[in-house]
């Protein structure tokens, strides 16, 4: 081709890329118990982009390999195939000390052993800037308290993590999120355990937060409305197998809803101009 | 929202030490012999000079040969404990873990019985003759931290339920191993053996033995509180601390060598004392809370508390005999278990 | 004299044992006044008694000489007099049942606790092959009776502690 027209299309490519923070290429995984055995579980190719200020949501039903997807995100596991880069950087390959300066996870707590209080909870999120033998300086105590009051829930501050409801607990493990400074927010069916008040509320935060420090949002979910409301691309996944990738008005077509979930539903267009599903009864 | 910061765990370990010199310096006044701090004090000064031929009375050289040293290892034996304890627990993610739970005392045991049956059969120089027994024992350690290393992988990383049954198991095959010994090889032979097991800080340590000991434990003590920042995201959740920058593997396994080492050296030089290594980590934790750069240092000196205390009260209590140390450190720890856990429950 | 039943951790014999019963009929006191049957000694104690024997029962196959020799490099034990002076005493674990072989056990203890009073004896026993035997001194064990042995009696010698 053409000098120029060369030229352009690098340059397209490059403006294309320089937009995208998260690039998903070609990722694949296949998990199995026993290496002599067929995969238990395969993840076929898969490939998007998200930019800066944007939520994407994954979204699926139970065992279609959304969490698997997300850990691929994260660098936690290594694609068989592909690769997913974060400005560039391939994830898998970054330590796990820098890896959390750029990429924070907020998915189901395990039970604390010995509990903490809030704040102390939150400043863990800073772990990931400090020397080994550091301790705690200002900056991470202002940045903690920061944290807290972006998610509303500096008021539990000094309140010990057992002992506060599901939905304040959520909240302060997504301050500890935001304490780590990232780039890309990733959480895990984060709306499981709330009531549809705290639902709402975490959404809405969500979406200020990514619009107010440009975080990338990946939103790993089976709630068809609450994705459909808040995410600007959606992935939609069955048994390891991305079928759409789009926004949520290509997305949320009825055949194709109704043949990953298995369950007859109408889709029309809501009130604030997204789709919105309705579950019908019998079958 | 108040931090820890240096200056802090600096305050609350100068504390800490003063309550250990206080329990040091009653301990040296109890004894057989009578002692006047002066003497003493003047004692030291002169072994420090290298003077010992010099020391006043021989009421004096007991002091410095036996009541100092011995006071000195149980500083360090309760101190080991202590922070293997302290790290076992947050390894396994469990609070009832204690520094045998991993089976590191069945195997310096069974170390130590075999070095006693095989001893007598082989020509040694007499001096290490005496260093026979912890040798044994110590060896008796080592193996027993490397398989149930294997033992306790999953996926060639530590796994954390996967170690402790492999250290449970352990414990109880080697403990059965021993049991069968112990009653197939009948007679006095085997009496000093049960005062092993229960924990016993009389036996003099020989002068190359302490620094073994001394060295080791700072050496395995430093390297476990490198990762104490470490510790405690890895309470919050294994996945959770990898997620925020833990190497976790890295950590297990730095955690396990080390707490494990510690514990294989206190016990090959007194006996597998009970109860230290699993209360003092509640009893600092109930003081000074869960973080690991605090708590591992008081569960350090709080250990050494402990054991110096329970050994003074067992050589002095039915004088002019002894009861061994682990009997002391039984009797109070039980009640004291009950009283923490009640404390939990309130 | 102290009895070194099993030395780290230092256990003894009590006073109420035949053990120490048989040790008193060789002339050796322990320095240990314990009602407990097997007392674990302080260290301490025992330096501050300083027993003038040590008395080791020979039960890994003699090499009690080698466990002294162990014993007398570790810190506390060194500074015993016994230790430094060498004064120790082996006997066959025969001591350590109550049966007829305890007899030579006892015997061999007095002679290496008390030499003195042997050599007596010795000079005694020569005689006799000459000069019909005057009557024993008799103690007052049957078993001691039935051997016909003679016994120093406890006044011909210091008691060894």
């Amino acid at each position: 081709m053409s000098v120029q027209a060369a030229a352009r299309t690098s340059s397209d490519a490059a403006r294309a890329n320089s937009d995208a923070r998260l690039s998903v290429e070609q990722v694949s995984y296949a998990y199995s118990a026993n290496p002599a055995l067929a995969p238990l579980f395969t993840l076929e190719a898969t490939s998007f982009q998200a930019r800066p200020g944007e939520i994407l949501a994954i979204l699926g039903p139970n065992a279609s390999g959304k969490s698997t997807l997300l850990k691929l995100i994260a660098g936690a596991l290594q694609p068989l195939s592909g690769r997913v880069l974060l400005n560039g950087f391939v994830t898998h390959s970054l330590s796990p000390k820098t890896r959390a300066q750029r990429i924070a996870m907020v998915q189901q707590e395990s039970r604390l052993l010995f509990p903490s209080r809030a704040w102390e909870f939150v400043l863990q999120g800073r772990h990931p800037y400090g020397r080994p033998m550091r301790f705690e300086t200002e900056d991470d105590v202002i940045i903690a308290r920061n944290a807290l009051a972006q998610v509303g829930a500096e008021h539990l501050s000094g309140r010990w993590m057992d002992q506060i409801s599901g939905g304040e607990k959520q909240r302060v493990i997504l301050a500890r999120a935001l304490a780590q400074q990232p780039l890309l927010l990733l959480l895990d069916e984060p709306t499981l355990h709330l009531d549809i008040g705290a639902q709402v509320d975490l959404l809405d935060a969500l979406r200020r937060l990514a619009a107010e420090n440009c975080y990338t949002v990946v939103v790993v979910t089976h709630e068809l409305n609450l994705a459909a409301e808040y995410a600007d691309q959606v992935v939609l996944l069955q048994r390891g197998k991305s079928l759409r990738i789009g926004p949520p008005a290509s997305v949320y077509q009825r055949e194709l809803l109704e043949q990953v979930f298995q369950t007859p539903l109408s889709v029309e267009p809501g009130s604030s101009g997204r789709p919105r599903v309705n579950v019908l009864s019998g079958k | 929202m108040r931090p820890l910061t240096l200056q802090r765990l600096l305050l609350r370990c100068a504390a800490l030490a003063a309550v250990l010199f206080v329990v040091v310096v009653v301990a040296l006044k109890l004894g057989a012999v009578p002692v006047s701090l002066y003497g003493l004090g003047r004692d030291l000064i002169r072994v420090m000079l290298g003077q010992s031929r010099g020391i006043s009375t021989d009421y004096g050289m007991i002091v410095i040969d036996i009541r100092l040293p011995r006071i000195l290892l149980g500083i360090v034996v309760g101190a080991s404990l202590s922070v293997a304890g302290t790290s076992f627990q947050a390894l396994l993610r469990n609070p009832l873990a204690d520094p045998y739970v991993l089976g590191v005392s069945s195997g310096a045991a069974l170390g130590a019985i075999l070095a006693l049956i095989v001893e007598p059969h082989l020509a040694i120089s007499p001096e290490f003759a005496a260093l026979f027994t912890p040798v044994g024992a110590f060896l008796g350690a080592t193996a027993t931290i490397a398989a149930v290393y294997f033992l306790g992988r999953r996926g060639g990383q530590i796994d954390s339920s996967t170690l402790l049954l492999a250290g449970i198991i352990s414990a109880s095959f080697l403990s059965a191993i021993i049991l069968f010994l112990m009653t197939t090889l009948i007679g006095r032979d085997m009496r000093g053996m049960a005062f092993w097991l229960m924990g016993d800080l009389s036996t003099p340590l020989q002068q190359k033995l302490r620094w073994v000991l001394g060295v080791g434990f700072f050496a395995a003590a430093g390297a476990i509180y490198t990762t104490a920042a470490d510790l405690n995201l890895l309470l919050a959740g294994e996945k959770e601390a990898m997620h925020l920058g833990v190497d976790v593997p890295r950590v297990r396994l730095v955690v396990y060598i080390a707490a494990s080492v510690l514990t294989g050296l206190a016990v090959s030089v007194s006996g597998a004392i009970g109860y230290v290594g699993l209360l003092v980590p509640h009893a600092m934790r109930l003081l000074f809370g869960s973080d690991h750069r605090i708590l591992l240092p008081a569960a350090a000196f709080g250990g050494a508390i402990a054991v110096v205390i329970a050994d003074t009260l067992a050589r002095t209590v039915v004088a002019p005999a002894e009861l061994p140390v682990g009997a002391m450190t039984a009797m109070a720890g039980a009640p004291l278990f009950i009283y923490l856990l009640r404390r939990r429950l309130a | 004299m102290l009895f070194i039943v099993w030395p780290e951790p230092l256990i003894t014999i009590g006073k109420d044992t035949f053990i120490a019963d048989a040790l008193r009929h060789a002339g050796a006191v322990s320095i240990v006044d314990s009602s407990q049957s097997w007392p674990q000694m302080n260290l301490e104690e025992v330096v501050k008694l300083q027993p003038e024997f040590l008395v080791f029962a020979a039960s890994h196959g003699g090499i009690a000489a080698r466990d002294f020799e162990a014993l007398s490099s570790l810190p506390g034990w060194r500074i015993l007099d016994a230790v430094r002076n060498r004064k120790f005493a082996v006997i066959s674990d025969a001591v350590n049942r109550p049966a007829p072989r305890i007899i030579s056990a006892i015997e061999d203890l007095a002679r290496q606790l008390h030499p003195e009073a042997f050599i007596e004896v010795q000079e005694k026993e020569k005689l006799e092959k000459e000069i019909p035997p005057k009557t024993n001194r008799s103690s007052a064990n049957p078993a001691h009776k039935a051997m016909n042995l003679e016994i120093p009696s406890e006044e011909a010698c210091a008691c060894a502690r």
